[in-house]
């Protein structure tokens, strides 16, 4: 666990003063706490549907000597009340991969406008993109990362209307040609085609080397949950499956604890959703999308 | 005489006569429906009377307009009494304006939800109010509902226009009703169809603050307020930004949150000033946000009759049993 603090303005900081992304790392410099902490969190800087959080990222690699201490960074760490998550706008990290080498875990929340541009990074273990629709530009970035260290990848792959411009085979690209050698913790989660991530994810090279799968917060339904079942005895070396929210009946439901009791993994299957239908259609909405 | 006036079958009028039973006070109930053209006002004279909302299921907003217009009426015919009356009909229907609620508390510097603007004409007019005072994330209420009823978290992106709003309001065959779900809109079709058919209700418009963060849900406090002090405080959570009871989303222990002794301080004292500017008004249920990251307490809401937590009732009925003691009093003349 990282000393770790929280920044963040609230309203009367931004509506009523004069606070804003420009202000938010000369305020974190300027915290006597902050030469002692190991990871930072910012979340509202203002009015981030407007304002992006590039100066942040910029005045960070400008004053990368006073962050030399950061371990873990956290940017955008906001829910619904102070900003739509697709309606967060991101920056451009491309200089932060040079500037902190240091960091071992990065979070983003949000994609829009987001760049990671080339990745290239000997430290980092965990890199988690929380949003609601991830652009394939992004998941080309991550494809082509260095990242000799990493070995946790949690991304929110989405849905089209809030930035996935992509489809099951951009998926398959990135976990066939990637290389992340140290991976243990293997996370796709929140996506319309939980059902056809499942299946490429048994299908790909990590599969044997990951203790956990996230497949959560999606779309899941028997139809994944089942080919789950059906495999999940062949990989000994996965001891957690987290599938909680998903639309799995109970039958599916039951055989996967089963499983997990036999098989003595740990399966999340909590917080089991109904599809919503109207006008004749069902509708399985991912978790961050409704 | 101590009398009360409500709907037979309400969870209100059964718990509040179980209270005055319990302490051996003698009610007297006469219901809304019995009080029409013809009735005999003059059985309230002198007494001692509580008076709380008639029960509604109507969904319709056209229907419950009339239907609000006609409890108006009887609330003004009600204020013409010489009895005495644990809220006024006057103040009630001051508490039930939220135009002139939120007037006279943003007049008085009651830290509230601050009210935009009143009476937009129409979506648009909303729009050019938005953009002209930078509030991009508002609340619409209509102006004489309690509760949920026709309440709209609303949000347009500057930079592309997308839009989305959280309500329990859906339009059907031209006509807007009030459901007890809440739905997240995002066609801007629907969303400006909703805000017209508010819009023609009459609306204030409310900059939209973050409220405080707990366990992952968002969630506010109904206050409830009476004889000068905070009685009891529900904390309500939700996935969205609309908590309201009638919505049935979760309720928490106040206890749970670890608010520290200022905070606490910070909302009674906020109850206090925001109550002592109605006057005929000793009883209020009190909507409170807290801001999220400092948990400035901030006024939402008053509502005059907003006295039923079910948490109390199933328990020890304390809001009621106070309020029956206080009715005896009054009629008894050691109060007035």
């Amino acid at each position: 666990m990282y000393k770790s603090k929280v920044y963040s303005y609230d309203y009367d900081d931004y509506e009523e003063g004069d606070k804003s992304g420009k202000t938010m790392i000369a305020d974190i410099m300027a915290d006597e706490e902050f030469p002692s902490l190991e990871e930072i969190i910012i979340g509202s800087w203002g009015d981030a549907w407007e304002d992006s959080c590039q100066s942040m990222i910029d005045d960070i690699v400008t004053n990368k000597d006073k962050f030399s201490h950061i371990k873990s960074l956290f940017i955008g760490d906001m829910d619904f009340e102070d900003c739509e998550v697709s309606w967060i706008i991101q920056g451009d990290y491309s200089k932060l991969w040079e500037a902190m080498p240091q960091l071992e875990k990065l979070v983003i929340k949000g994609s829009s406008e987001l760049k990671l541009g080339n990745i290239k990074h000997d430290n980092l273990k965990s890199l988690e993109i929380i949003c609601g629709g991830l652009p394939s530009s992004v998941i080309e970035s991550i494809k082509k990362a260095s990242l000799p260290s990493l070995e946790s990848l949690l991304l929110y792959i989405g849905v089209d209307s809030y930035g996935f411009d992509g489809d099951k085979d951009t998926i398959k690209s990135l976990l066939n040609d990637s290389d992340f050698p140290a991976l243990k913790y293997l996370g796709l989660e929140d996506s319309e085609i939980q059902d056809d991530i499942a299946e490429i994810v048994f299908d790909c090279k990590y599969i044997s080397q990951i203790n956990t799968l996230d497949l959560a917060n999606g779309s899941l339904t028997d139809k994944g949950g089942q080919l789950i079942a059906d495999k999940i005895k062949d990989y000994p070396n996965i001891k957690k499956i987290d599938l909680h929210y998903h639309y799995m009946t109970d039958d599916i439901m039951d055989k996967l604890d089963d499983i997990a009791d036999e098989l003595d993994i740990d399966i999340d299957l909590d917080d089991d959703q109904e599809a919503d239908e109207y006008d004749g259609e069902v509708y399985y909405y991912p978790m961050l999308t409704e | 005489m101590i009398i009360l006036i409500g709907s037979k079958y309400s969870k209100r009028t059964e718990f509040f006569l179980k209270a005055a039973g319990q302490n051996r006070i003698p009610v007297h109930f006469i219901g809304w429906n019995s009080i029409q053209e013809g009735f005999n006002y003059g059985i309230l004279q002198r007494a001692a009377v509580k008076i709380d909302p008639p029960s509604c299921k109507i969904t319709e907003f056209g229907m419950m307009q009339e239907s609000l217009e006609w409890y108006q009426a009887l609330l003004r015919e009600l204020g013409k009494c010489s009895c005495k009356y644990l809220n006024t009909p006057g103040a009630i229907l001051d508490v039930l304006d939220k135009e002139i609620s939120k007037q006279i508390l943003q007049k008085n510097n009651i830290c509230v939800t601050r009210m935009l603007a009143s009476r937009p004409e129409s979506a648009a007019h909303l729009l050019d109010i938005m953009k002209e005072s930078r509030a991009y994330s508002v609340f619409i209420k209509p102006v004489n509902y309690s509760g949920a009823a026709g309440v709209a978290a609303f949000r347009i992106n500057p930079s592309n226009g997308r839009m989305k709003m959280y309500t329990s309001c859906r339009l059907r065959d031209g006509r807007l009703y009030n459901t007890k779900k809440l739905y997240v809109l995002e066609e801007w079709k629907e969303i400006l169809d909703i805000i017209n058919k508010l819009a023609d209700l009459g609306v204030i418009v409310e900059k939209w603050h973050p409220k405080d963060v707990f366990n992952g849900k968002s969630y506010d406090l109904r206050a409830v307020y009476q004889f000068g002090r905070i009685e009891y405080i529900v904390v309500r959570q939700s996935d969205g930004p609309v908590t309201n009871l009638h919505l049935n989303n979760q309720a928490a222990d106040i206890k749970e949150l670890g608010l520290s002794g200022g905070i606490m301080s910070g909302i009674e004292e906020i109850c206090n000033k925001a109550v002592s500017l109605f006057d005929g008004l000793r009883v209020a249920g009190i909507d409170v946000m807290l801001d999220k990251g400092s948990r400035k307490p901030r006024i939402i809401e008053i509502n005059g009759q907003g006295d039923l937590i079910y948490q109390d009732i199933f328990s020890e009925n304390i809001i009621y049993r106070k309020q029956a003691e206080f009715l005896k009093s009054m009629d008894t003349g050691s109060l007035k």
